[in-house]
């Protein structure tokens, strides 16, 4: 049994695993290379990432952390909807959603499953991103940059940045999977979720905040700000350089709701195209 | 044993499938028979679960048919009339998916999969890409996919469309060696000859109203009183009818040639043994003296005739 095939027979025998197994089997390298050249592929990877990660660390001394926390959230607003609007919309096109539909599986076991295969591809993706991101926080350290230089350690940085983007990756997802039980096609439902999630993350900010802060003032806008999957991140990382102090529990308090409104929403995305996929059995799949 | 009782799908007034009735036991093939859009789809989906009924229940082994149900659908093998592959998946990476969905031990699906390759004859595309795959083995591994969890009913839905003679024929085999295996087969097609073969039982489906059910000879005999019988002559053949139309039981001559032709017959073993003894008696050159076999494709146009008017 190959090394790939061990790792994926010790994921848990759960539904919602069922398709992170075929995207292990055809992401690992095993099956890029057809099996010829896989010690030659892992070498080039391992001196690339060599290359890249001691360049980063050399040069870390330039780059502000904190903002290079904005790229996550973006990142994944763009890419999750092109991985993930074809989850249930292509079994459609595809005419292969019966045959899970008549497995022992639950609809939201069908939706979970689904989902976490589209995102399986962008948070490797991501977390190589991520992975630079830590060289340039531990070259900075090697260098000597203390957080007053106006830094933000990356040990405060990384951590929180990381719990915001996951949350915001699970709503996206959410979201996505959604409209793309919805529409059926998996173009209207990439069109149509990158649409709703640029007016939600550029569009609206850009009409509301600065109309809203003529009326309420920086501060109360600022905390609504905050609630934003990009504004969140540097309100908790730039928060020392507001014009108004905030306070400590204050931002823990507006990041806490803030995630907790972004996972409630993910979560009912989620079981609202469960339930939508639940109708088909009521009404068929052609109406 | 699967009960269907008074199985109906409404959608908004249109009545797809109207109360239909049916028991069958383990071994059985099925072969449902009915034109485009009579229903057919309808009731399978509804025995697979993916359709719920507006009134009725269908029970197996006792147990409800129910969508809600996820253990129940470990005993059903459902393969739609169409279905899709994955890009990027292998035959037995496909097998092995739906072996972990169904539930099937880790240790045990490398056997599984091997086992229904073999039955299914796909043993030496075990490491194909599925899509790359001809349309008949395409069908042949939806097959071998309804199999890996060993269910107790096989709903087969048009499975032999758009496939080529030989691989129909390999179809019928192996739906045939289901059957001897002791699983409940139901097997819905528009094609009569294809279900001729292998089906123990038939049920005819019309306007979503189920016509008649049973096996194939019975239901022959239930809606028509007369049997055809073929008679063959080395010559005399226009005498020897003749001779029958004097006798009892015996009308409607249909000539073949000049020397053989068939005709309908009502009465019973006794007489017709007593026929064929009379025409032997009066020196008839008699080369054949058969019953007819009950034709699907005559059967069901006799069947479906006053509902289609």
């Amino acid at each position: 049994m190959s090394f790939i095939e061990n790792i994926v027979n010790r994921i848990p025998n759960k539904p919602m695993f069922f398709e992170v197994r075929q995207q292990l089997r055809r992401s690992s390298l095993e099956s890029a290379t057809g099996g010829s050249n896989k010690l030659g592929s892992i070498i080039g990877v391992i001196i690339l990432l060599l290359i890249v990660g001691s360049n980063l660390i050399m040069s870390a001394r330039y780059i502000q952390v904190g903002y290079l926390m904005f790229i996550l959230p973006v990142l994944a607003t763009f890419l999750l909807p092109a991985m993930v609007s074809p989850v249930i919309a292509g079994e459609f096109q595809r005419r292969s959603l019966e045959q899970l539909l008549a497995a022992p599986l639950s609809s939201l076991d069908i939706v979970k499953g689904k989902a976490l295969r589209a995102v399986v591809p962008v948070l490797m993706m991501l977390a190589v991103v991520f992975l630079m991101i830590l060289l340039i926080g531990v070259g900075k350290i090697f260098q000597g940059h203390e957080p007053e230089n106006g830094v933000v350690s990356p040990f405060i940085s990384l951590p929180v940045s990381t719990i915001l983007f996951f949350v915001w990756s699970y709503f996206v997802t959410g979201l996505t999977v959604f409209i793309s039980s919805v529409t059926k096609s998996t173009s209207a439902a990439l069109l149509a979720s990158v649409g709703i999630l640029v007016g939600l993350v550029f569009v609206v900010p850009a009409i509301i905040i600065p109309l809203s802060t003529v009326v309420f003032g920086p501060t109360v806008i600022g905390y609504l700000a905050a609630m934003h999957p990009a504004g969140m991140v540097a309100f908790a990382v730039l928060r020392d350089n507001s014009p108004e102090p905030i306070s400590l529990p204050a931002v823990i308090a507006i990041l806490v709701v803030s995630n907790c409104i972004y996972l409630a929403f993910g979560t009912l995305f989620l079981n609202l195209s469960a339930k939508k996929l639940g109708t088909y059995r009521k009404t068929g799949f052609e109406n | 044993m699967l009960e269907v009782k008074s199985l109906t799908k409404r959608y908004g007034q249109f009545e797809a499938v109207t109360s239909v009735d049916f028991a069958l036991e383990p071994g059985e093939i099925m072969g449902f028979i009915g034109s485009n859009g009579a229903g057919k789809t309808t009731t399978i989906k509804m025995l697979a679960t993916l359709l719920e009924p507006t009134h009725g229940t269908a029970l197996l082994n006792g147990r409800p048919l129910d969508g809600n149900d996820l253990e129940i659908r470990k005993q059903i093998g459902y393969m739609p009339d169409f279905f899709g592959l994955y890009e990027d998946i292998k035959v037995w990476e496909y097998l092995d998916m739906f072996a972990t969905l169904y539930g099937v031990e880790v240790n045990d699906r490398p056997r599984v999969i091997d086992e229904v390759l073999e039955l299914t004859d796909l043993g030496f595309k075990k490491q194909a890409f599925a899509r790359s795959l001809s349309r008949g083995m395409q069908q042949r591994l939806c097959l071998a996919r309804c199999l890996v969890h060993n269910p107790t009913m096989l709903l087969l839905d048009e499975p032999a469309s758009g496939l080529d003679p030989r691989a129909r024929a390999e179809l019928k085999e192996l739906i045939g060696e289901l059957g001897r295996m002791g699983k409940i087969v139901i097997v819905s097609s528009h094609i009569l000859p294809e279900l001729a073969d292998f089906s123990t039982v038939v049920g005819i489906i019309e306007r979503g109203q189920m016509l008649a059910f049973g096996k194939v000879n019975d239901v022959v005999r239930s809606l028509t009183p007369a049997k055809k019988i073929q008679v063959k002559l080395l010559d005399r053949g226009a005498e020897a009818s003749m001779f029958l139309h004097s006798k009892e039981h015996v009308s409607g001559t249909q000539f073949l040639n000049p020397n053989e032709f068939r005709f309908d017959f009502t009465g019973t073993l006794e007489d017709q043994h007593a026929l064929l003894k009379a025409m032997i008696d009066a020196g008839f050159p008699i080369i054949e003296f058969m019953d007819e076999e009950a034709d699907l494709e005559d059967l069901f146009m006799q069947v479906t005739k006053g509902a289609l008017n």
